[in-house]
């Protein structure tokens, strides 16, 4: 992690309706880190990502990303911007094959128009082959080479997910979202899947993501933020948030998001399971 | 003033009609997200019924005009609304959980076997009502007319949206509409037979675009196989106006696009009227796409 | 009872290995549709009357308009319905432009197709970002105002309900061009060159983008396609090309009249690329060739010919929504040759 913050989130507002969704919200994500983004259900998270990738545009405040003013910017953009990102529910282009859908991460990256496409220039085709080398890259580190001719409707749950963030990697980019990265994976899967995202930060793209799982978030993150109503309550190491009260407090209101509040106070938690055992054991 | 108020009843009169067939636009769309292109060939073919009854059946019956017009409209809206459900069945119902434009293309395949069969079976001509069939009278009020027709069609449009707006607000029936056209999966849940709700609208729709069939037929006395196309996509202008899957704001559009529809062809030009009415349907459709009552909602990513 | 186990065990044991038999027998199939069609273009002159070289002449002007709204119903996925208001365009841009200031016909075409990308790009900027359905009415919508104003005679220029005459024709070399079979040539001439050119496109990242957005717009946009630029480059090529076709329909008929750009035209040219199979070249092909070859054939079929393809849109959004001739995907394997 360099001291330099990759985004700057600043100040950020966006009303739906009469609906608050995002209220005031600033955060930095530190180069080079894994900045996590939690909170309870319905508290703005995803709406953050949506207004960051250019999807919403905020009513107030401005994103700034890499010393550049990218606030309420297309989202192709952005992406061309250096920030690629995956969705909460899989958006994937299901009946392209595997490979067409890493590929199209690389549209922003070639620059060959009509004219070039139609004489199929000696350029054009050196930069298709460029292309088609980093997603096979991208593949291969997300360890999905082996699907390429499948169509991604094709594929299992947990390996579509490794699709998508090939795809957002294939567009080099600078800092990488991710939109609940292991919702719907098993232990093992998203053990592999803390791996796979060390790694990528080790290659030197910054990490920016939503997740539910606290094992993940606590086991990978740098910096964590909370969020509860559209605003951020705590910022930290993922030790200093766990300890903090006001999150605390956010998770016991909530009664939907029981196994958070479980999975912070884990101390706790796992005298329950005890007892639960214990209880269990005398039934027998 | 004389040639406004004029065109302001011609164009309420027309107005009237579209209202109607707008209903079943929006009724359908409300419910099943769905355009349905062939809705205005119910209206056609409903038009086209009313004549056939009138002139094979019923000509020398010797019974009284008015009782002849209402077994012609009957008959006409029972065919009309067996036809709408069979559609439903036969063309839309396989295609419910498949993508939205599937069934788009599904309806606009229905629209033109409708358009084309209507053609082989009652030819490529126009068609007359007899003029024993349409009351001649008019009335001369303050120096504007009002003629018998103009009167009637106002008068049941009015009727039939009052009572299908009671129907839909004040019955079971139509609290399952209602319930229908937010959620699906929640009305189901709510032990709402949704295909019974879908199949009620594909008798309302095409029944309300059959009696409008009727009405004017008997206003401009003549019919074609091509009525239901043009006078669908302004139906459709008109419940895009009023905000689709409203159905106050299809009577609203309906009216409204009338009285547009004929001060544009009075004041400005006749032969211009189609393409200010297209101009209204893409200049709404870019700037307020859901029209004077819709209510904008966010789509969700 | 052994026989009946038999027959339920060998479709899934091979079921993968014929899918991926499949999928390589269509990529070739496509070269063997072309390779036979052009052998049956290049022996027809040789046999065939003129009636029937005639015919095939009408079938290559519906193959490039058909090829050239593929490109935006079948490639990016736009609804267009009024597709024949580019061609009414191009071919109202020839007959005046030749009319006024007898200009050359091959110019013509290059002004016709520009004046109709241009037009494509200029009408259809605003409401692109419109849902399917609501594009398919503006689209309609379009179509229609722009009939009814060839109709209403705008300053005098479109010659009203009854058109107008075009009496210059194509020349080459000295030679003009004029009898059905030179027709026939320049037509699949141009077929031949818009193939070339659209195997291209769909083989690069421009044909590439247009999928993505057909597939998912948004996903498109948020992996960093402009769906906006893409949308608009497909339209503004897809509606030159009918503009260009236009200039040839033109000094075909050597009349030209709104009776030929109406909404009914533009339905039969949608229904064409939906039944031929979305974005499969082939199958456009073929449908463009069949809705007109088979009027011809079964007389009595001509007066059916719409309530037919009423009947088979419906039908074939039911059992067969890819078309009779699917698309074929582009596969790694394709990469050395293909990609080149």
């Amino acid at each position: 992690m360099t001291g330099k913050a990759l985004l700057r989130i600043d100040n950020i507002s966006k009303n739906f309706g009469g609906l608050k969704a995002v209220a005031d919200f600033t955060l930095d994500v530190m180069e080079g880190s894994i900045t996590s983004l939690i909170g309870p259900n319905g508290a703005g998270k995803t709406t953050v990502f949506n207004l960051v990738t250019g999807i919403y545009s905020p009513d107030t405040g401005q994103v700034v990303f890499d010393g550049k003013n990218i606030t309420g910017i297309q989202p192709h953009a952005v992406v061309e911007a250096g920030i690629a990102r995956t969705f909460q529910t899989l958006r994937l282009f299901e009946n392209l094959t595997c490979f067409e859908n890493v590929v199209s991460g690389q549209h922003c990256r070639c620059r060959s128009g009509v004219i070039a496409c139609l004489l199929n220039t000696k350029s054009r085709r050196e930069e298709d082959a460029r292309a088609f080398n980093f997603a096979e890259e991208c593949m291969r580190l997300m360890g999905i080479w082996e699907f390429r001719d499948e169509l991604a409707k094709n594929l299992s749950y947990g390996d579509r997910r490794r699709l998508e963030i090939a795809r957002a990697l294939a567009s080099r980019p600078k800092l990488l979202i991710l939109d609940e990265p292991a919702g719907g994976l098993n232990e093992n899967e998203s053990d592999e899947l803390m791996d796979k995202i060390r790694q990528i930060r080790d290659s030197g793209i910054t990490v920016f993501l939503i997740e539910h799982d606290m094992h993940v978030v606590m086991g990978i993150s740098d910096v964590v933020a909370v969020m509860e109503y559209g605003r951020k309550i705590a910022e930290g190491t993922p030790e200093e948030v766990q300890r903090n009260p006001d999150v605390i407090e956010a998770y016991l209101g909530s009664e939907e998001d029981e196994e958070l509040l479980a999975t912070l106070k884990e101390g706790a938690m796992e005298e329950v399971t005890q007892e639960a055992a214990q209880e269990a054991g005398e039934a027998v | 003033m004389v040639f406004f108020l004029n065109q302001m009843i011609n164009g309420l009169t027309v107005g009237a009609v579209y209202a109607l067939v707008a209903l079943g636009y929006t009724m359908v769309y409300g419910v099943m997200r769905l355009i349905n292109f062939a809705h205005g060939e119910f209206f056609m073919i409903g038009s086209y019924l009313g004549y056939t009854t009138l002139v094979m059946v019923l000509a020398d019956s010797g019974l009284p005009l008015w009782l002849m017009l209402l077994i012609a409209t009957a008959a006409s809206t029972v065919g009309v609304a067996i036809l709408g459900v069979s559609v439903e069945q036969v063309a839309y119902r396989p295609l419910r959980k498949s993508g939205r434009l599937a069934a788009v293309v599904s309806a606009l395949g229905v629209s033109q076997f409708l358009q084309n069969a209507a053609m082989l079976v009652w030819g490529a001509r126009y068609q007359a009502y007899p003029p024993w069939s349409a009351p001649e009278a008019t009335w001369r009020v303050a120096s504007v007319n009002i003629s018998f027709m103009q009167v009637l069609i106002m008068a049941v449009s009015l009727l039939l949206m009052v009572g299908l707006y009671m129907f839909v607000q004040r019955t079971t029936a139509g609290t399952a509409i209602r319930a229908t056209a937010i959620d699906h999966d929640t009305a189901r849940l709510m032990g709402i037979n949704v295909d019974h709700v879908i199949r009620l609208i594909f008798i309302i729709g095409p029944a309300l675009g059959a009696i409008a069939g009727v009405l004017l037929g008997l206003y401009y006395r003549q019919i074609h196989f091509s009525v239901g196309w043009s006078y669908g996509l302004k139906a459709f202008t008109a419940a895009i106006l009023g905000g689709i899957g409203n159905i106050p704001g299809a009577m609203l559009g309906g009216l409204l696009l009338g009285i547009l529809e004929m001060l544009g062809a009075g004041y400005i030009s006749a032969a211009w009227k189609d393409v200010m009415v297209f101009l209204i349907l893409i200049l709404l459709l870019i700037f307020r796409p859901t029209g004077l009552l819709g209510e904008r909602v966010a789509e969700k990513v | 009872m052994s026989n009946g186990h038999d027959i339920q065990k060998t479709p899934t044991a091979n079921s993968a290995l014929a899918k991926a038999r499949t999928s390589r027998m269509s990529t070739s199939s496509t070269t063997l549709f072309l390779a036979i069609l052009a052998a049956v273009l290049i022996v027809l002159p040789f046999v065939a009357s003129d009636y029937w070289i005639d015919v095939c002449v009408f079938w290559g002007i519906n193959a490039l308009l058909s090829l050239s709204l593929n490109i935006i119903l079948g490639e990016v996925g736009l609804f267009n319905m009024g597709h024949s208001a580019f061609y009414a365009i191009g071919a109202y841009t020839t007959a005046i432009l030749s009319q006024r200031f007898g200009i050359n016909l091959w110019i013509l075409m290059v002004l016709s197709g520009l004046t109709a990308a241009l037009a494509g790009y200029i009408l259809t900027a605003p409401i692109m970002h419109l849902r399917g359905d609501y594009l398919l009415v503006v689209t309609i919508g379009l179509n229609e105002m722009i009939r009814i104003t060839l109709i209403n005679n705008p300053f005098g220029l479109t010659g009203g309900p009854n058109g107008l005459l075009v009496l210059d024709q194509f020349r080459i070399f000295g030679k003009v061009i004029q009898t059905p079979r030179d027709f026939y040539v320049l037509v699949w001439a141009c077929v031949a060159v818009l193939l070339f050119s659209l195997f291209r496109l769909q083989r690069s990242r421009i044909g590439r983008a247009w999928n993505y957005v057909r597939e998912d717009p948004v996903a498109a946009e948020s992996t960093g396609v402009d769906t906006r630029w893409a949308k608009a480059l497909a339209f503004t090529i897809g509606a030159g090309i009918a503009g260009a076709t236009g200039t040839i329909y033109a000094a075909k008929m050597m009349v030209i009249s709104p009776d030929s750009f109406t909404f009914a035209a533009s339905v039969m040219l949608f229904a064409i690329v939906i039944l031929g199979g979305t974005g499969s070249i082939p199958g456009v092909i073929l449908a463009s060739g069949a809705m007109l070859v088979l009027p011809e054939v079964l007389r009595d079929f001509a007066r059916y010919r719409m309530l037919f393809f009423g009947l088979a849109m419906v039908l074939m959004m039911i059992f067969r929504p890819q078309g009779l001739w699917p698309s074929t995907r582009w596969t790694t394997k394709m990469r050395e040759s293909g990609g080149k």
